[in-house]
């Protein structure tokens, strides 16, 4: 099975290609405020280099958020497009829980990704990595929710993300290849927050 | 010789529109998503919720489109879309949408400017005879552009400030008409008489135009009579703007069909629908002995059939896209 995975949930842009729970290739643009311009054509050279064609991709992964970088609905066009036309398997994938499934051994883990004003997106899941709160909550709430909790491991980021660079694909793509696809034209971000 | 049919995507502003186009004048399908009912209550477009909409509806249009020209993407032979101007976060998802279908399909990615998009809804309706005058009016277009043949444009001038739309929604936004205001003033100037005395804008020898002097105008005449107490006669002050508005209109633009030597003039955008703009050029061409074309009032608003149509010109001049096309907020069309 081949897969593809597309980031552009943060400043950085992730594409990844997984081949029987190997990563083969992977391309990473770091700090770049041109997602718009290269997302596309950094997917047409990673397929080029490993001889793939679009239609040889069996399933596409992709961040749809929760988090306020704008970047997002770029991959998720790209990627809802993708496998409407070729009709392949989607999964979308949480930029809070991404972030915490290299780490084991925890009874909880904590993401966070901060935003501009006094709020945070949190996401707080079990020691399977289960969902247990997934939102977009102020500063304050944070101390609390974190008091409910023993032994966890919390992941801290900014909203864009310098880090991203680091994530350990194998790892995310090992827990979600387990999750539901959905039909592309349900694919879209998570904003968490109302425009006004 | 083959026929040549492209899929279009336009996504500018507040519709997610997709078309196909056959030979560059004949319409297969169009689909045109409307999110005016979503953005009516906040009395304007909201460039966020734009864009938001744009992501959630996109592959459903295609889907749509597809399946009332009963095509498939194998069957296209270019990809076109529109990558200005307009709302950079709306466009995006037009242009992301449209590189991953010209990767996919190993198709022709071809940009078009919103604008050469109004130019050429007029393509649906009729051949084009150059050189031809095209006047552009809509929410942020008032340009005067010549073409001596296909795809080739050349500006003469346009406003300087407000656009002819805007300034209509300024000024229904003023008398307490709902948005969009354009429609209701062109409805209700119907009703009345050009009583109100209003200042023509930039009167002068450019093919330039000022609307803001005349916007403002109406926003004072309406604050003062207020506090005076007094009654403003709504029809008739739509009346008198769109009168006012309209003559300066009509005058530079028949000022320029005569210099040029125009053998044609077309109207592009949604101030197209405008019935007293119409009526008016309808007069003024026929005594001028021009022709002149003006697209049905479905295709003088967002739509991607203009871009299909438009596409099929710029393709044959050369104007082809790598996959790094990006948004442009603001762009000149040359």
């Amino acid at each position: 099975m081949t897969y593809l995975f597309l980031d552009t949930s943060s400043s950085t842009l992730i594409l990844s290609l997984l081949k029987d729970d190997k990563e083969i290739d992977k391309i990473i643009l770091e700090n770049s405020k041109e997602h718009s311009i290269y997302a596309v054509s950094k997917l047409s050279e990673i397929l080029n280099r490993n001889k793939l064609e679009p239609k040889d991709i069996d399933r596409i992964f992709v961040t749809v958020g929760p988090g306020s970088f704008t970047g997002i609905r770029i991959g998720v066009t790209i990627a809802k497009t993708y496998a409407y036309c070729l009709n392949k398997k989607i999964t979308p994938i949480s930029s809070l829980k991404m972030k915490i499934l290299e780490y084991s051994g925890y009874d909880s883990y904590v993401s966070i990704i901060k935003d501009k004003r006094d709020l945070v997106y949190l996401g707080i899941y079990d020691k399977d990595y289960n969902t247990v709160f997934e939102g977009l909550i102020s500063n304050s709430i944070l101390q609390e929710k974190l008091n409910e909790l023993s032994n966890y491991k919390l992941v801290e980021s900014e909203n864009d993300d310098v880090d991203r660079k680091n994530l350990n694909v194998l790892k995310v793509i090992e827990y979600y290849k387990n999750q539901k696809d959905i039909n592309p034209h349900e694919v879209n971000p998570i904003y968490l927050k109302e425009v006004i | 010789m083959k026929e040549t049919y492209i899929l279009a995507i336009e996504s500018s502003c507040d519709e997610t529109s997709m078309s196909i186009i056959k030979d560059g004048h004949i319409e297969i399908s169009t689909v045109v998503l409307s999110q005016m009912d979503i953005h009516k209550k906040y009395g304007g477009v909201v460039p966020e919720i734009a864009s938001r909409n744009h992501v959630q509806n996109i592959t459903m249009v295609l889907e749509e489109c597809l399946e009332q020209a009963k095509m498939k993407i194998e069957d296209i032979d270019a990809i076109a879309v529109t990558y200005g101007p307009g709302l950079v976060g709306s466009l995006l998802v037009g242009i992301q949408c449209a590189k991953t279908l010209a990767f996919l399909y190993n198709k022709p990615l071809i940009p078009v400017h919103h604008i050469a998009g109004h130019i050429y809804a007029n393509r649906l309706v009729g051949d084009f005879k150059f050189p031809l005058l095209a006047l552009v009016v809509s929410g942020g277009h008032t340009d005067l552009i010549i073409m001596e043949k296909d795809y080739s444009f050349k500006y003469i001038g346009g406003t300087l400030d407000d656009a002819i739309g805007e300034a209509y929604d300024k000024v229904a936004r003023v008398l307490d008409l709902p948005y969009p205001g354009g429609p209701r003033i062109d409805k209700l100037s119907k009703e009345g008489n050009h009583t109100y005395t209003l200042p023509t804008p930039k009167d002068d020898n450019t093919y330039d135009f000022s609307f803001s002097g005349i916007k403002s105008a109406v926003i004072n005449l309406v604050h003062n009579e207020k506090q005076r107490g007094k009654k403003i006669n709504k029809a008739d002050l739509a009346c008198s703007f769109q009168d006012t508005v309209v003559n300066i209109i009509c005058k530079k633009t028949m000022k320029a069909i005569d210099k040029y030597q125009i053998k044609q003039l077309i109207v592009a955008g949604g101030v197209a629908a405008n019935s007293g703009l119409r009526i008016s050029l309808e007069k003024l061409c026929s005594k001028a002995k021009v022709e002149l074309l003006i697209p049905p009032i479905k295709y003088c608003t967002d739509n991607a059939a203009m871009i299909g149509c438009a596409a099929y010109y710029a393709m044959q001049n050369g104007k082809i896209s790598n996959l790094e096309l990006n948004a442009k907020a603001v762009e000149k069309l040359n």
